[in-house]
């Protein structure tokens, strides 16, 4: 069902793709009913906006209010595996005593080999905390301004960084994708490629925002060192975003 | 400011904490939704957006729009609840939702489970078994 409005099903139709992707595994018939439902209840969105509310903007917003795509996976899991797939207690307790046997020899190993300036503690963890949360202020266009060392060494207005600044702007789609290739998730951007992710932080100074971007080159990604950040002031919004984060999804 | 190896290996090494709050919330949330659809078709047939409409005033909540969808769903696929298509003169048809016989059952049993949660986790707050 298109509404005409080229911009709107442009929107639509990229959001319904990345739940489509993030419900793969699913039965055909179930990933149908849900993209279905999910359709309808867009256009009824689109519906009940006025003339002057149809704009990019306002697509984004509501495209925000739906959720991330990774949401709709999420809550279709369940904890419970189905009864006849159950493994037996005994074979479950040696599958647990097994990982815990590789984990400690998979420790031990890297361990030994990363440089001793590595100056962070390390602790073991079964999960991969990837839920994705909006955070609506960093969506959007960001300009480069400086890069620094340390977050509390940047002054608004003084550019510390002497050369020239490798990274240009990154612009943040709501959905978590980046026109550069890192993902990211409320507070958090990720690459994945080099499986790092850190903390990012959006700072204001004389009614300008400032995002502190962590740079996640080869030395925190290899050597284990702290990144630095390159800080981004925040431009207008960007009306490609929607085109971008296709663009880095394929 | 953390930052966070992860997934090298099937190791991950983490300077974060153990105990994550944005995560125990997320599966609590989980648990609730899923109980809250539920009670709102006890009231009648709804479709999606009408509830997706109520179940926004509940602030506590956080739901997002979509997240009724995989819900309803999952309900669908486990028997608890049927839907239908039903025609409208104002537009096009929509799904409508209802509880089954399987789905008023296991309402009633959450919701027993649920005073017995609720009144234990308050009696334990107040430090009555200390």
């Amino acid at each position: 069902m298109n509404s005409g409005d080229k911009i709107w099903d442009s929107v639509k139709s990229e959001y319904l793709r990345q739940i489509e992707t993030a419900l793969s595994k699913l039965g055909h018939t179930q990933r149908s009913e849900i993209l279905e439902d999910v359709n309808f209840h867009l256009e009824q969105r689109y519906s009940e906006l006025t003339d002057e509310q149809k704009n990019w903007e306002n697509y984004q917003a509501i495209i925000t209010d739906m959720g991330p795509p990774s949401d709709y996976a999420d809550l279709l899991q369940t904890n419970q595996p189905p009864k006849h797939t159950r493994p037996a207690m005994k074979t479950v307790i040696i599958a647990v005593v097994t990982l815990i046997a590789i984990a400690v020899i998979l420790i031990a190993v890297p361990q030994i080999l990363r440089p001793a300036q590595t100056s962070f503690p390390l602790a073991i963890s079964d999960e991969l905390p990837h839920p994705f949360e909006n955070d609506p202020r960093i969506v959007g266009r960001w300009e480069s301004v400086d890069f620094v060392k340390r977050i509390e060494d940047f002054q608004p207005g003084i550019k510390l960084w002497q050369g020239e600044l490798f990274l240009k702007q990154v612009v943040f789609t709501p959905s978590g994708g980046t026109s550069i290739g890192n993902t990211w998730t409320n507070g958090w951007i990720y690459d994945n490629k080099d499986k790092v992710k850190a903390e990012y932080k959006i700072t204001e100074f004389d009614g300008r925002s400032y995002l502190f971007f962590p740079w996640l080159s080869g030395d925190v990604t290899i050597r284990g060192m702290k990144p630095r950040y390159y800080v981004l002031e925040k431009k207008g919004e960007s009306r490609r975003g929607t085109q971008i984060n296709r663009e880095e999804q394929k | 400011m953390q930052y966070t190896v992860y997934g090298h290996k099937n190791l991950i090494v983490s300077t974060a904490g153990f105990m994550d709050f944005h995560n125990w919330r997320t599966q609590f949330r989980k648990g609730l939704l899923e109980f809250v659809v539920l009670a709102l078709l006890e009231h009648g047939q709804q479709h999606g957006y009408q509830m997706v409409q109520t179940l926004k005033k509940i602030q506590s909540l956080e739901i997002r729009e979509g997240n009724v969808y995989p819900i309803l769903a999952r309900l669908q696929t486990d028997g608890l609840i049927r839907s239908k298509q039903e025609f409208s003169e104002n537009g096009p048809p929509r799904k409508y939702f209802r509880l089954t016989q399987k789905g008023k059952t296991t309402l009633a049993e959450m919701g027993r489970h649920w005073e017995l949660i609720t009144q234990g986790v308050h009696t334990i707050r107040k430090g009555a078994y200390v």
